[in-house]
């Protein structure tokens, strides 16, 4: 499987930003975001077509044996269709154990004391599908602190990407992000304050067109190299491999940390699959005005229903706001990418007019 | 629109329920009834999804449950269906929305349905359920309250959710203008528990061959029933079908019957041709995993954590396991000899795993057929095609029985 690197049978792969990859750490294990490239038509045989591209694509990787090398998989109830590629997972994919962690849809005390509880059993669970996984709160704090300072060297990368005069461009922004997906932690950091030193000594240049991209999983660079190659340039990348992953530390040293990190995991800005349409609206609203876009693109894998039903709200408002905002739908490989191209070039070639938000 | 609909339907399944006193036009009758109570001024009206929420909560107040999906069934078996689809469709709706989804957004902006002072739904089955429940507090500026439901029973779980349905039970107080009566909530769990009961002499009814149940009304019945859960009107419907469905065994009135098959997920609310062809093939619908009784009896005195257990146990939460453990007892009490997953599109959470359904069944000798068909939308139905679908698999089965 080509998104891991190191230890391979260290390795727990998840398939969602709502695993807290620092019980998996704590474990002694390598946390990797599940990125796979088949062909989703692959789990056709298994899976019912009108199924998201994303999850097909893990299936078929799986029956493919590109997963084989992960000591398991945790699979977050991210959606109707994470939970059956549990069921499926489980019941067809031998060589790579699967476990479930249920993820509240709500974030009211209620449920972060739920969820919690819900970690610890997680925690008990991964205990006792891998040898020697051991998670002590000793080792969980130690995690939260690497993780926030992963979190901390994002933020500036981000930030940077933002900037009027930007030092750093989506593309490799993206390129950070996907490689904190799959890099242990340790030596992203190092990467990470390479990088960033590295950038100080850059010239800043401005992008013609600042779009803010916006929606589920995006783990190929299609969209925003094409955006680049139209002069415009993706300033926000609020994704779950994106923004959406590294916002929000978890409280550090805490008498309880499964409670810091259930707090941190369900409050943290959120992904469409969580309660809080409005919410979600207002978030954005701020991304963009903050980092001052000229317009919202907004992707969504085909059949993902935490997405679609937004659309039509988040498309309204922008619009009326005087904010440009495209919905790209794309089938996770983006394979229609000369369709894509157009519809970018048409839309990064907007009145300036229009660009401006009134909000 | 809708009321008017609703009139109609009052007033004809009145007139064949005093000429018949068939179950079905009580049902159908009270049904109308309860939709047009939604619409008399001063009632407080609560969305609810009532195969999935425990209605006997808000059977406890005096408001009135309102389900906006068992109403967009009503719609789409109607012509208003489409036209109801294309005007959420033009806001922005996609065709990949689920129908049920369209035609309540849609009639909703139609301004076709009673409004809300409350809306209530569930986390589980289905995410697309939860968002349109969500779109609907917007646009009625009303509060949506979200019952999670955990993909596993824990002690921990059981504490979330009841502590979340007395909450909810405080929200629906405050829109009934009256604090819970413990007593009418005991109430309500003691009707629920003989609902229940009568429920269990239907399923033993429903063993008889031939099955002495038409599997469209069964499966029917089986999800919009719901709406009367907790109230003595559902104790009423269960009694009358078990009568005539007793009356069908005594009289041996139902016709000869080939194959018998068990039947998952939901039917299409459009006319269509699907349970004439069964009908033609003499293949019948004795059970349908909607009726199954999944739940135990509700201790009326701790009514919270009884209704709690209840949400828990439904099979459509947590994991495909919970669908296919009872297969092998279903199979063999009920002679079952084939299945039939009804796939439409847009249910993820029925779908998705139809190929462990479709193992499971194949282990136990039982052919599966995944019949992709929408549920609300007939614009993409074919009659022929779908009576090729059907008639290979009665071959198949035909074969099988040869």
């Amino acid at each position: 499987m080509n998104q891991i690197d190191g230890e391979r049978t260290a390795t727990v792969v998840t398939t969602c930003s709502c695993v807290p990859e620092e019980i998996i750490a704590a474990a002694g294990f390598h946390p990797v975001r599940l990125l796979p490239l088949a062909p989703p038509a692959d789990a056709d045989s298994h899976v019912h077509p009108n199924t998201c591209g994303y999850l097909k694509s893990l299936l078929a990787a799986a029956l493919e044996g590109e997963a084989s090398g992960a000591s398991c998989i945790v699979i977050a109830n991210g959606c109707d269709g994470m939970r059956k590629l549990y069921d499926i997972w489980d019941t067809y994919v031998s060589d790579v154990p699967a476990l479930f962690l249920d993820v509240p849809k709500k974030k009211d005390a209620d449920s972060i004391r739920f969820f919690a509880s819900e970690l610890r059993r997680f925690a008990r669970e991964l205990e006792g599908a891998l040898p020697g996984a051991e998670v002590t709160d000793e080792g969980l704090q130690g995690a939260i602190q690497t993780r926030n300072r992963v979190r901390l060297l994002m933020g500036e990368v981000f930030g940077l990407q933002r900037e009027k005069q930007a030092r750093v461009r989506g593309s490799e922004a993206f390129e950070l992000c996907l490689a904190g997906m799959r890099t242990p932690a340790e030596g992203f950091i190092s990467n990470l304050e390479e990088f960033l030193s590295s950038v100080e000594e850059r010239e800043p240049r401005q992008t013609e067109r600042r779009i803010l991209l916006t929606g589920n999983v995006i783990d190929r660079p299609d969209p925003i190299t094409v955006i680049e190659e139209l002069g415009s340039g993706v300033v926000v990348l609020d994704t779950c491999i994106g923004i959406r992953h590294y916002d929000t530390p978890v409280e550090e040293n805490a008498a309880d940390p499964m409670l810091a990190l259930a707090m941190r995991y369900l409050t943290r800005p959120s992904c469409p699959r969580m309660e809080g349409l409005e919410e979600r609206y207002a978030h954005l609203e701020k991304l963009a005005v903050e980092a001052e876009v000229d317009g919202i693109v907004y992707s969504c894998v085909k059949f993902c229903d935490n997405l679609i039903y937004d659309i039509p709200t988040m498309s309204s408002r922008f619009r009326k706001a005087g904010m440009p905002f495209l919905f790209l739908e794309n089938d996770y490989t983006w394979s229609g990418s000369g369709q894509m191209k157009t519809r970018l070039q048409a839309f990064t070639e907007l009145e300036p007019g229009r660009r401006k938000p009134d909000v | 629109m809708y009321e008017n609909m609703m009139h109609a339907m009052e007033r004809t399944t009145g007139e064949v329920f005093r000429e018949t006193e068939s179950a079905r036009s009580l049902w159908m009758n009270e049904w109308a009834k309860l939709v047009l109570r939604a619409f008399e001024p001063d009632q407080k009206v609560i969305y609810i999804s009532a195969y999935a929420f425990p209605l006997e909560l808000t059977a406890a107040f005096d408001v009135v449950p309102f389900d906006f999906e068992l109403a967009s069934a009503m719609i789409s078996s109607t012509k208003m269906g489409v036209p109801t689809m294309i005007e959420a469709e033009e806001k922005g709706y996609s065709q990949d929305v689920c129908s049920f989804h369209r035609i309540a957004l849609g009639a909703s902006l139609l301004d076709y349905f009673p409004k809300p002072e409350l809306l209530l739904t569930t986390s589980f089955f289905c995410d697309g359920k939860f968002k349109t429940n969500e779109l609907l507090s917007i646009l009625h500026e009303k509060e949506a309250m979200l019952l999670q439901v955990p993909a596993e029973i824990s002690s921990d779980a059981v504490r979330y959710v009841e502590k979340q349905l007395r909450l909810a039970a405080d929200r629906i107080a405050a829109v009934a203008g009256h604090p819970l009566d413990e007593d009418r909530l005991k109430e309500a769990v003691r009707s629920s528990n003989r609902a229940r009961r009568s429920q269990q002499r239907m399923l033993e009814l429903l063993k008889h061959r031939p099955a002495p149940w038409g599997g469209f009304e069964l499966v029917s019945f089986s999800i919009n029933a719901q709406w009367f859960n907790g109230t003595p009107l559902k104790e009423r419907l269960n009694f009358e079908f078990v009568r005539q469905m007793e009356k069908a065994i005594e009289a041996d009135g139902a016709g000869p019957e080939r194959h018998r098959i068990y039947w998952l997920a939901w039917i299409p609310t459009y006319p269509n041709n699907l349970f004439e062809v069964l009908g033609e093939h003499q293949v019948s619908v004795p059970l349908c995993e909607t009726f199954r009784v999944y739940w135990d009896e509700i201790d009326e005195e701790k009514p919270f954590e009884g209704l709690a257990l209840k949400c828990l146990k439904h099979p459509y939460i947590g994991a495909a396991a919970r669908r296919t453990e009872p297969l092998e007892t279903v199979a063999e009490e009920y002679a079952i000899d084939a299945a039939l997953l009804f796939a439409t599109p847009a249910c993820r959470h029925a779908n998705a795993a139809h190929r462990v359904l479709r193992d499971r069944f194949m282990r136990l000798g039982i052919p599966l057929l995944t019949l992709d068909m929408d549920i609300g939308d007939p614009r993409g139905y074919s009659p022929e095609g779908t009576r090729a679908r059907l008639e290979e698999f009665i071959e198949i089965l035909d074969q099988r029985g040869d």
